[in-house]
């Protein structure tokens, strides 16, 4: 059940591979390593590492920022074919964080000189689309459920 | 599949060294040249939370952890016992996640970490002491509000101080007050002394080492550094006194020249409470 | 000798922790997981999470289950593997007007601008003991789960309107009605970052939010109802504006495109607490707003909160309220220095025994003079 790829920006695709199924990128980044041309040339600048991002909230009343607590997440950034490739995600999985930035970068090399990356660019843009789907019917399923205990005036007057 | 992503990930992985990130331990150094250039005075710092409890020496190790290096040496008291329970727990910590070495001597250490002691000898110049110290604020017993005593620090108001000592003195006959005595560092900010034992007090006076002061609950590090005045509040002719009971000396060394703690029972008799010294000297005094 | 003074210390220490772990881990039952622990004790999750100021479900169920259910020590092992963290960065400021919420009540009208919105709640649920028996339970489990596959099936029409799922706040509303004091600044101040700096009194109001927002559940809520019915009183009841459990995003700057991206959610309960302003020198024609967030689902942190802002704005410094919430209310302060009792304390307690013994010869000097 594969969505169709969609044409989507660097930070969405960011925002994306945040958020993406963690067995679909490792298989997807599984796949990339196979390659040779994505296997020989690729160096792990900054490993996958766990750390904090402290939250930020704008509260309503005055208007007034605060620190909300700290979030756990991992990231982490290659290098290939003189591209580099970024990608954090919440939580500890380091394995996907790495998979994550290794098709942030794969997405940026240019395939006209890689045509191998072809296939690639399409199924990465198949996993955003699929991710979006999944975010909005989990959204939805959710409301579904939720919906239901709105209480409704006009049936108690 | 996962074990080529996680084989390219760990091969750059990094093992830390003394638990604290680096910038958490870079903040505190600073936090320590701080208490150091200003004798006494409590320096706030962004205590962080460490594998012991609040009120268990997470201040001291956070001290410790920030000052290591793994040429150090590490000595761990808790009340002058290296067996004690929680002593152990915070070398093995130390130990653990350093790699330095460990003594029981304090003259073989470069760091003494302790809990209401300061080891009967060996330290000298080449030494720091790291103090745990669970309640860090000397004037909290004649006041309570925050914005008060910070304001008493700041003026050298220690009049309050002075008056709570006096009507001890003339309610009881004698100043009450046990442990982490209050002192005059540097004759500018009055310190509480941890709780280590007045018999320690007149050690700290001009001592050849520096001495850290850790609160982690309170997130506060103050220092006495090396060769600086360390006066107990008293009145002109009120000797401060030192733990004395007439007639004790340590069942194992003999010693009556050292804190001596007792083991109460039916034969009620009296040890050391710094066990390596004892060790030491047993069989030497008498 | 005693239990520190005995040699061999370190074998009793490592003893006691084996037979902690051997217990744990080989239980008379069945292994728990923690998608288990994050699945069915949701609520212990969340509060710890909050409790820890960290948003990770999975580790705070690990945690747990590590401490064997004792909330506030899986705080304290949430915190101190915190400290070995590196601190990535700051996010990018997240508006609270944007929590997208699946729960929303507004006491204080009856129909307030958009739903009221009872979600996932036990509030109007009789508290009855299920003595269901073990497999009726189990039964009726698989059943729910066969159902819920057949629900998938029914087409998921996008039921959702913006105005349900990011009602506008009653904040907003009471402003419209010129009915609040304004109190929103335009010097838009850098947040005190409290893991970083202790705070202390007097602090700015983010410390105070921030403090709160970590603070154990059960101390605000003390602190909360010792208000109201204890010695000290600084605050009175206040009037619910919102109760709100929803999902906020969490942005962060791309370090190569230099844009903000939302990199997730975090879930969040939020009040808003409106406080009817009695005091002499107070605006009596307007009311003001006390503000609680917290991480999870936790209504009766948040409403702690809320009430106990608008309190310590209100008293302004004049009470120890603030002392209090910023000093007295982290979890693990409080129960670790608590415990600390449990340590050897024979050196200062025999400096304490040899006062008692001076006093004591000095009334008898008194005496016999």
């Amino acid at each position: 059940m594969s969505a169709q790829p969609i044409a989507i920006s660097r930070d969405r695709r960011a925002e994306l591979l945040a958020a993406a199924q963690p067995e679909a990128i490792q298989q997807l980044a599984s796949r990339a390593l196979e390659l040779s041309s994505v296997s020989d040339s690729l160096v792990v600048t900054k490993a996958p590492e766990t750390g904090l991002i402290m939250m930020q909230v704008r509260e309503p009343v005055c208007k007034e920022r605060f620190y909300l607590a700290e979030v756990v997440a991992t990231r982490a950034e290659v290098l290939l074919h003189d591209q580099t490739g970024w990608a954090i995600r919440m939580g500890t999985d380091r394995p996907t964080a790495l998979g994550a930035a290794i098709l942030d970068a794969i997405c940026e090399v240019p395939t006209d000189e890689f045509v191998e990356y072809v296939e690639l660019h399409r199924s990465i843009a198949e996993l955003c689309a699929q991710t979006i789907d999944d975010q909005a019917e989990a959204k939805a399923a959710e409301w579904n459920e939720i919906s239901k205990t709105i209480v409704n005036f006009e049936a108690l007057e | 599949m996962t074990d080529l992503l996680d084989k390219l990930g760990a091969e750059h992985e990094h093992q830390q060294f003394g638990i604290l990130d680096e910038y958490s331990k870079r903040e505190i150094r600073r936090a320590i040249l701080t208490a150091v250039a200003v004798p006494g005075y409590q320096v706030p710092f962004g205590s962080r939370e460490m594998p012991v409890a609040r009120g268990w020496g997470s201040g001291g190790l956070q001290l410790t952890l920030a000052v290591i290096s793994p040429s150090d040496v590490i000595k761990v008291i808790d009340q002058g016992d290296d067996q004690g329970v929680n002593a152990v727990n915070l070398r093995r910590l130390i130990v653990q996640s350093t790699k330095v070495q460990e003594t029981t001597t304090a003259s073989d250490a470069s760091i003494v970490q302790s809990r209401h002691r300061i080891p009967e000898d060996g330290l000298d110049e080449q030494h720091i002491l790291i103090l745990q110290v669970p309640v860090p604020e000397p004037l909290r017993g004649v006041e309570r509000d925050m914005r008060e005593l910070s304001r008493m620090h700041a003026e050298a108001d220690y009049s309050k101080m002075w008056v709570s000592l006096y009507e001890d003195k003339v309610r009881n006959g004698v100043i009450t007050q046990t442990t982490g005595y209050p002192c005059l560092v540097n004759d500018r900010y009055v310190i509480a002394t941890t709780p280590i034992p007045r018999w320690d007090i007149p050690r700290l006076d001009q001592a050849p080492f520096l001495t850290l002061f850790g609160a982690g609950r309170e997130k506060r590090i103050y220092a006495v550094p090396p060769y600086t005045t360390v006066t107990p509040l008293t009145f002109e002719d009120v000797p401060f006194e030192v733990e004395h009971t007439p007639g004790a000396s340590c069942s194992q060394c003999g010693s009556n020249k050292t804190f001596l703690v007792e083991i109460p029972g039916p034969a009620s008799r009296w040890v050391c409470s710094d066990t390596d010294w004892c060790e030491r000297n047993s069989g030497k005094t008498q | 000798m005693g239990y520190s003074g005995a040699r061999g210390g370190i074998d009793a220490i490592e003893a006691a922790e084996k037979l902690v772990r051997r217990k744990r881990l080989n239980a008379d039952c069945e292994w728990v997981s923690p998608q288990q622990i994050v699945g069915r004790f949701r609520l212990a999750v969340d509060r710890v999470m909050g409790e820890a100021g960290i948003w990770d479900e999975e580790l705070t169920a690990i945690a747990i289950r590590q401490a064997e259910g004792d909330l506030i020590e899986a705080v304290h092992l949430l915190r101190s593997y915190k400290s070995t963290l590196p601190r990535f960065a700051y996010s990018k400021p997240t508006d609270a007007d944007e929590l997208q919420v699946v729960r929303r009540i507004v006491p204080a009208f009856r129909n307030p601008p958009g739903p009221q919105l009872l979600g996932r709640t036990t509030d109007y649920t009789g508290r009855l003991l299920e003595l269901t028996s073990e497999q009726a339970g189990q039964e009726e489990s698989m059943l729910l789960a066969s159902l819920a596959l057949t629900d998938d099936q029914e087409s998921l029409e996008p039921t959702t309107s913006d105005e349900d799922t990011q009602p506008r706040r009653l904040l907003e509303t009471l402003r419209e009605m010129d009915l609040l004091v304004d109190r929103r600044r335009e010097d838009d101040p850098e947040p005190f970052d409290i893991t970083r700096t202790p705070a202390r009194p007097p602090a700015s109001r983010s410390a105070r939010l921030s403090s709160m927002a970590r603070a154990e559940t059960g101390a605000l809520v003390n602190q909360w109802y010792r208000n109201i019915l204890g010695p000290d009183g600084y605050l009175h009841e206040v009037t619910l504006g919102e109760v709100r459990h929803g999902y906020l995003a969490l942005r962060i700057e791309h370090p190569l495109t230099g844009n903000t991206i939302s990199i997730g959610t975090v879930r969040v309960t939020e009040v808003e607490a409106i406080e009817d302003l009695n005091g002499i020198d107070e605006q009596r024609d307007r009311f003001d707003i006390g503000y609680g967030l917290c991480l999870g689902h936790n209504e009766k942190k948040a409403i702690a909160m809320a009430n106990l802002d608008i309190a310590c704005h209100r008293d302004a410094g004049r009470s120890q309220l603030e002392q209090s919430l910023l000093l007295t209310t982290d979890g693990l302060e409080s129960s670790g220095f608590l415990e600390h009792l449990k340590l050897p304390h024979y050196v200062t307690f025999r400096s304490m025994v040899e006062r008692k013994i001076a006093v004591r010869e000095s009334k008898n000097r008194e005496r016999s003079s």
